[in-house]
């Protein structure tokens, strides 16, 4: 984390952005891969949410808590009081960190695995509610026809994020880079030193000068409102949403799979999983094998912890670290 | 007239801790004054350890008062009583493994103080400091790879860059040799020429002797002597505190 490896993580960050603004135009896609590489962003973009957690030494299992949170929060938002999608969506987001600053409160003492344990509870709770009260939230039904999002005319440049694939593609793109700046400062600021800190022993933090509550409140409510900006987002691409989809487990796990197989402790490790693992799952596995997917990410992160428990970004940086270090020492 | 004597530092009156249903503190009162290194002797379970994470905020005490030059800091979390000048190390050494030592000591120095009190070339200062304990060639060692001894140095640098004004040494001399010990009683007296006020634990009777200006005994979280190292040492009830422990685990206890 000295300046070394902020250009590990400058540099390969700033090559996968580009890529990813640059193919579109180039490639003309099919609408398969808009899709695909669209949703990859997004989930990408919630790995990289969970992680700003998982930095601090936390393992959540429970994300899917914020993610459902914030799409039934937009989703009602827009339902009862036809709020256009942006600000539904921003309701979405502080519902979510509202749940985020629950888990603050009553999990605090938590650590290890009876956290992820109560995280993992957690998500049971929103999920029987919203399932259970028919009168507000639809119950089981769900809620259907939530609107579209709207159509942005940008100097003459119209972004029709409604319909067009291709503009949805930038929009979580955009998601993408906007959680992926925050996890970023989560990594490479005097934030990132306190996160670090806590990470490694928090005992010692505090008596350095850390406030740990603090630090720990920051990154948990900030990743709460990220993953539920990106429920809220979801329901308005979707239309449609019901409570087993958004409060489900896979969307607990999956940021997991891909942050632990991307890598934990670089900028772009998360993204890398994500755009890796998502489409290798939805263009090639799924084709083989269109029940058994699950199987890919269960397969994927037992080899990962086995053989490359840093992640597929710890490649990079260990050949850089370990060629600068045979420069000093010799 | 009598010479003003130098303002108190730390005062600590009627502290009483109880865990797990067990008293480990009990009525435990004195206090420092600006300067003065004081060494807190007794045997293993006296409660010294509990006392210094009380002082640093991480054990609640269920009575009495800590004040920090006039301040009851009692209750304070951690990272503010860091803050505010009081520092400790750790008996066993705590390092942040992966970072490298001289990143060890700069989180101390990014955040020792308020953000408002930022250091002036913090590299420099951490490389000082590594110096201070002799530690500048292991600069960019991960802190994990550290030998115990190097650790426990590590842990009086990091203590060192929150700047404090009151230093909280725990065991750092034990299982070192001779040579060592007295490194660390040179490092201790050099501290005290730059002004710091230093509270010492000191099971094993290694640097009381050489650096202290008082001692204070606990045994089972009660002070049952207190005053100048000679008298102290010599005094029946501590004699016999040690020596119990000496027929019970049969090591060498007391040993000047």
């Amino acid at each position: 984390m000295s300046s070394g490896t902020r250009s590990i993580d400058l540099l390969p960050s700033a090559g996968v952005l580009l890529l990813l603004l640059g193919w579109p135009p180039v490639a003309a896609p099919a609408d398969i891969y808009l899709r695909v590489f669209g949703l990859a962003c997004f989930y990408g973009a919630l790995a990289l949410a969970w992680n700003l957690v998982a930095l601090t030494g936390l393992l959540s299992l429970g994300h899917a808590a914020f993610f459902g949170m914030g799409a039934y929060g937009a989703a009602l938002a827009d339902h009862y009081w036809q709020l256009p999608p942006f600000a539904a969506i921003g309701i979405g987001a502080v519902l979510g960190a509202a749940y985020g600053g629950l888990w603050m409160a009553t999990f605090r003492r938590l650590r290890g695995a009876a956290f992820a344990l109560a995280t993992l509870a957690s998500v049971e709770i929103p999920k029987v509610i919203i399932d259970n009260w028919d009168a507000f939230t639809f119950g089981s039904l769900g809620v259907v026809g939530i609107s579209r999002l709207p159509t942005l005319d940008l100097g003459g440049r119209v972004l029709d994020f409604g319909t067009s694939l291709t503009a949805q593609y930038y929009l979580l793109l955009l998601f993408l880079v906007v959680v992926g700046g925050f996890h970023f400062a989560a990594l490479h600021s005097r934030w990132g030193w306190a996160i670090r800190a806590v990470r490694e022993d928090e005992t010692a933090a505090a008596a350095l000068g850390v406030n740990v509550p603090a630090v720990r409140a920051q990154a948990l409510l900030l990743s709460a409102l990220l993953t539920a900006l990106g429920g809220g987002l979801y329901a308005h691409l979707m239309g449609l949403i019901e409570p087993p989809l958004v409060f489900s487990l896979h969307l607990s796990a999956l940021p997991l799979v891909l942050t632990i197989f991307g890598g934990r402790y670089r900028a772009f490790g998360p993204v890398l999983g994500a755009l890796v693992l998502y489409p290798a799952d939805q263009l090639l596995f799924h084709r083989w094998l269109p029940s058994g997917h699950a199987l890919l990410y269960g397969l994927v992160i037992v080899i990962a912890l086995l053989f490359c428990p840093r992640g597929i970004a710890a490649w990079l940086s260990w050949n850089r670290r370990s060629a600068w270090k045979s420069k000093t020492s010799g | 007239m009598a010479q003003l004597e130098p303002p108190i530092c730390l005062e600590i009156e009627d502290l009483g801790v109880i865990l797990d249903d067990r008293p480990v503190l009990r009525a435990v009162g004195f206090q420092l004054r600006r300067g003065e290194i004081v060494s807190i002797i007794g045997p293993n379970g006296a409660g010294k350890t509990t006392l210094f994470n009380v002082l640093a905020g991480r054990i609640r005490p269920q009575r009495g008062r800590i004040r920090y030059w006039g301040e009851d800091i009692r209750g304070w979390a951690p990272h503010r009583i860091c803050r505010a000048g009081l520092a400790r190390t750790f008996q066993i050494a705590r390092p942040f493994a992966e970072m490298s030592v001289l990143e060890n000591v700069l989180i101390g120095l990014w955040f020792g103080k308020s953000p408002t009190e930022a250091v002036l070339e913090p590299r420099r200062q951490a490389l000082e400091l590594l110096e201070l304990v002799g530690l500048t060639h292991k600069a960019e060692t991960s802190a994990g790879a550290l030998t115990l001894s190097e650790q426990r140095r590590l842990e009086v640098a990091r203590a060192l860059s929150t700047r404090p004004q009151l230093l909280l040494l725990d065991e750092i001399a034990a299982g070192l040799s001779p040579q060592a010990v007295n490194q660390a009683v040179e490092l201790i007296l050099a501290l005290r020429e730059r002004g710091l006020t230093l509270l010492v634990i000191d099971h094993f009777l290694n640097l009381t002797a050489k650096v202290s200006d008082r001692l204070v005994a606990l045994d089972q979280g009660e002070i049952i002597a207190a005053g100048s190292p000679s008298r102290v040492i010599q005094n029946p009830e501590v004699i016999a505190a040690y020596l119990g422990e000496r027929e019970s685990r049969g090591d060498e206890a007391i040993e000047p």
